[in-house]
């Protein structure tokens, strides 16, 4: 399994807790900057000579910022340069609010068919407050628009623990989500990251979160909630109806390859973990002279790999699978970490079933207890 | 060449600690071409990396340094390194018995404190000449007239025989080193008596095997002698005899009155225990020189593994480091808590810390520490007496009849505003009121009888907070005396610890026992479940305090594909994990082993 991930670095706007890679560009910037990933897409084609790919996911940053016409052009690009597997999962991230009739057709025609949607919140104080440009009823909008292109893959993402936010609030957020029958939600938590506008605000004290104990209930009910509607949780922030799970996240948890293209983008492939550049200019002015713009290129020592597919196979719902881990590595889990595996075990955070290792709901809260166990 | 004796002085320099002495001595290997500017990077005679890192003397050494004086004759003079810490007393006086005089090495701004005297002390119960230097005259707050008019009063030392240096700008160097010359007398002792050699330190070299450095009193000693260890009565056959200048340089023989370091092919330091007395095997002297007392551990605490199975690798570097470090003891002892790890005892405290960190950075090896313990001396009900050094090997209340503790004399130093504060602390710390005099008109000495368990509590940082810095403490042991003392346990989820229990006196218990367990649940981070910490003395609970569960510690976060990202915060997470030991289902950082030291 191969997938390839596309980074689009442009928002409309910064939203106050995000520190992914992504700024307010102008127009011509975006041109140069698609010219300079079209040079990264050939040079990758040609890395990876014609495999097999699995899954393409164009995200950001804001994709759909894009004008029809350029993300129709990036998409004839991609498309060409690799050979992707018959009935490939097409995800494209889109923020409501930056969806039109025309972007849903151009996506629907180059065979887009999973949208993971921005959604945040079903709560327009809350999302005013976060620095989000869309209201609730862009949400509805742009559902609705994506169905009527004959997109129905579609995932919201959703945030709990926002400033403000009760467990009321969030209990609502998700029962608005449900109604809307996306095929796949996302809960993420908020996870205040250095060096963005609510890190700053928290430090200076201008910025109450929820207490601890009505995040834990957030994400408690949340696992409780969606599986009662049909929403299976098969990782610790994602829930999808059956055979809805998104295949390119499977990838990462999996610790199978992936290519990362465009600046800030993260990749996995020949056991080397790369990243491009982040600064956009380096980024641009380097691809147009055709030469590669990684930052970091560091090979994956067996040690390494072994400890990635424990800490990221946990991640899922169903666990590690050891059987795959034994194919790989010709040798067991339990060998390399039978006194993390027995401990963990002894105190009820991991357990194992059906051939995979996996958290118990009381681990899958104190996830970060199990992982950093598996790193060396 | 045949050495002239009277061209030989062999020296120490003793100071309080900070006052300047390794400096000082730097500058005299400086001034005299000993070693050039330029190899004298730093402090050339502290050579453990922790030591010049802290700034103190640990282990002596002796170099030797080629002199032309102003009379034109070349001298030979033997400085020999003393530590400036109270904790290595032992260690002072073993270089001062291979000495003739001693520099007093006393600074400008600070005068006369308590190692200052208690270093005097022993330089006088050597009989060396005292050569008074007033250091770091170069500071504005210097004030030198201050530190003389001490040197008269508290130390009764002609003033007017002080010099006057800097060891910074190099100012009274040439002076001092005219001194030691002219003031210290050489030493005495017959070329063809008797060999009498005094071993004043030793070290454990990987190639030559153990090397003693010895202060030759009396007869000759040459290479391919066969010498005896007179306390031992082993003998070897000497392969190499150097003298340090500073690197070793082979001598073929070392005279009476000289320095310099004996190899042997002896394999262990033991052969050369420190103090012992090196003569012939075919014609040994009569008697052994006065050699010293052998250092006592006065401070004892558990060191465990982290990882229980590097126990062995903890032997072996406790093995190691003792080769080196004659003065540290272990045994292997076993905690229900903690596992496999050894008993260690200690000088004091500083050398304490100085082992485990040389553990943790020269071996990489990840341990805990309990609290320190002192050695209780326990009368039993059958009248037998033991001794012990572990709160958690206390035999059962119904079984002791009394419980001694050790005491020592402490000797304060300091400005005359804070000795209301001081007296206090000390009384807090159930010291007992000794003698007060005014050394002069603005500086105090104090004395008091103090339990040495509550010296080791802490008490340091607690007299130089209460005096601004200003106040200096020395201390020895005077002896056992009884007290009412009790065994306070913690139990942590329900579970006794033993590594926790401590000894505390009885009016103290409840007070102790409150803000142990209020410590405890500042330092032992939240974990899955809710931790109870309960403090008790026999059955009864006096203390309880609560650790919240932690509820949610999850990166629900999308990191997309940085798994790096991930990789690097879960290593955090990790290492932060690295320095705690696991008691059954919880995880205890090393702090906690020592929060009885930092309680109120």
């Amino acid at each position: 399994m191969l997938g390839v991930y596309v980074h689009i670095p442009f928002c409309a706007r910064k939203c106050g807790y995000c520190d992914f890679h992504s700024v307010v560009a102008a127009p011509a910037a975006i041109e140069r900057y698609l010219e300079a990933l079209s040079g990264e897409i050939g040079y990758w084609a040609r890395q990876i000579g014609g495999a097999a790919c699995a899954t393409l996911y164009v995200g950001g940053g804001t994709p759909t910022i894009l004008s029809a016409n350029q993300l129709e052009q990036l998409f004839t690009k991609l498309l060409t340069a690799f050979n992707f597997e018959p009935g490939f999962e097409f995800t494209v991230e889109a923020n409501p609010g930056t969806l039109s009739s025309d972007k849903a057709k151009v996506l629907a025609e180059a065979g887009v068919n999973r949208i993971s949607l921005g959604a945040q919140a079903f709560d327009n104080r809350l999302l005013k407050a976060i620095g989000r440009i869309h209201t609730v009823d862009d949400v509805y909008a742009s559902v609705e628009l994506i169905r009527k292109a004959g997109i129905d893959n579609i995932n919201l993402d959703l945030i709990e623990g926002l400033p403000g936010q009760t467990l009321r609030r969030w209990q609502e957020t998700l029962a608005k989500a449900v109604e809307l029958e996306p095929a796949h939600i996302s809960c993420y938590s908020l996870i205040l990251e250095e060096n963005t506008p609510f890190y700053l605000a928290y430090q200076e004290g201008k910025l109450r979160l929820p207490p601890e104990g009505t995040a834990a209930a957030m994400f408690a009910h949340t696992q409780e909630y969606l599986p009662q509607h049909g929403y299976c949780h098969y990782e610790i922030s994602n829930y999808a109806k059956p055979g809805r799970e998104a295949q390119h996240n499977l990838i990462y948890w999996r610790a199978d390859p992936y290519l990362g293209l465009g600046s800030g983008a993260h990749g996995f492939y020949n056991q080397i973990r790369y990243s491009s550049t982040d600064d956009l200019e380096q980024y641009i002015q380097t691809w147009l002279r055709q030469h590669p713009a990684f930052a970091s290129w560091e090979p994956v020592s067996r040690e390494q790999a072994m400890d990635e597919m424990m800490f990221l196979g946990l991640r899922m719902v169903r666990g590690v699978d050891l059987h795959r881990f034994y194919q790989r590595f010709q040798c067991s889990a339990h060998d390399v970490y039978g006194a993390e595996i027995r401990q963990l075990t002894e105190r009820g955070l991991i357990e194992e079933n059906d051939g995979h290792l996996r958290l118990t709901k009381c681990g899958r809260a104190l996830g970060n207890m199990v992982f950093s166990a598996f790193v060396r | 060449m045949v050495m002239d004796q009277k061209l030989v002085r062999n020296f120490c320099i003793i100071a309080h600690i900070d006052h300047g002495k390794s400096t000082l001595a730097d500058r005299l290997l400086e001034a005299t071409g000993t070693v050039t500017k330029r190899e004298l990077a730093e402090q050339i005679l502290d050579s453990m990396d922790l030591e010049r890192e802290r700034g103190i003397t640990i282990k002596l050494t002796a170099v030797r340094i080629n002199y032309r004086a102003a009379d034109g004759q070349e001298y030979v003079l033997n400085l020999i390194d003393t530590p400036g810490h109270v904790d290595f007393s032992y260690e002072v006086s073993r270089s001062l018995a291979a000495c003739e005089g001693a520099l007093l090495v006393i600074d400008a701004t600070q005068g006369v404190e308590a190692q200052t005297l208690a270093n005097l002390y022993l330089a006088l119960e050597h009989d060396l000449e005292i050569i008074p230097v007033i250091n770091k005259i170069d500071l504005p707050s210097a004030d030198p007239d201050r530190v003389k008019r001490e040197i008269e009063d508290i130390i009764g030392l002609d003033s007017s025989e002080a010099i006057l240096a800097s060891a910074k700008t190099g100012a009274g160097i040439d002076e001092i080193l005219e001194a030691i010359v002219n003031r210290i007398p050489p030493p005495q002792g017959d070329l063809d008596a008797h060999l009498q050699a005094l071993i004043f330190d030793s070290h454990y070299d990987s190639y030559r095997g153990a090397v003693a450095y010895i202060r030759v009193f009396s007869g000759t000693l040459k290479t391919g002698d066969q010498i005896q260890m007179m306390s031992s009565g082993r003998t070897f056959e000497v392969s190499e005899l150097a003298v340090l200048c500073p690197m070793m340089t082979p001598v073929d023989r070392l005279l009476p009155g000289e320095v310099g370091c004996v190899m042997a092919s002896m394999k262990n330091v033991k052969d050369t225990r420190v103090g012992d007395t090196i003569t012939h095997a075919q014609r040994p002297a009569p008697k052994p020189l006065p050699g010293y007392q052998p250092a006592k551990p006065m401070v004892y605490c558990g060191l465990y593994p982290v990882d229980n199975e590097q126990y062995v690798e903890l032997r072996e570097a406790l093995e190691k480091l003792q080769l080196n470090d004659a003065a540290l003891a272990f045994e292997p002892e076993t905690s229900a808590a903690l596992g496999f790890g050894f008993r260690c005892g200690f000088l004091g405290l500083l050398h304490m810390e100085i082992v485990q960190e040389r553990i943790e950075r020269e071996f990489n090896l990840n341990i805990i520490a309990t609290a320190p313990s002192v050695v209780y001396r326990i009368r039993l009900t059958d009248q037998t007496e033991i001794y012990i050094d572990n709160p958690a090997a206390f035999p059962a209340v119904g079984k002791i009849e009394t419980i001694a503790e050790p005491f020592v004399t402490a000797t304060i130093m300091l400005p005359e505003e804070f000795v209301g504060p001081v007296m206090e602390l000390c009384q807090e710390r159930r010291g007992e009121f000794k003698n007060m005099e005014y050394v002069t008109l603005e500086r105090v000495r104090l004395e008091y009888d103090i339990p040495l368990s509550e010296i080791l509590m802490d008490f340091f940082d607690k007299l130089k907070s209460r005096t601004k810095g200003y106040a200096s403490l020395d201390y020895e042991f005077s002896g056992y005396r009884e007290s009412d003392l009790a065994k306070l346990d913690i139990l942590l989820n329900g579970k006794p610890v033993d590594a926790l229990s401590c000894i505390v006196h009885r009016d103290k218990a409840y007070e102790r026992g409150r803000s142990l367990a209020r410590k405890l649940k500042e330092l032992i981070p939240r974990q899955q479940f809710e931790v109870p910490i309960q403090a008790a003395i026999g059955s009864k609970v006096i203390a309880r305090e609560t650790v919240k569960a932690l509820r949610k510690d999850v990166l629900a976060k999308c990191y997309g594909g940085d798994v790096s990202r991930k990789r690097k915060l879960l290593e955090k997470q990790k290492e932060g994990k690295k320095r705690m030991k696991s008691l059954g289902s919880v995880d205890v950082p090393q702090e906690a082993f020592m929060a009885i030291l930092k309680v109120e």
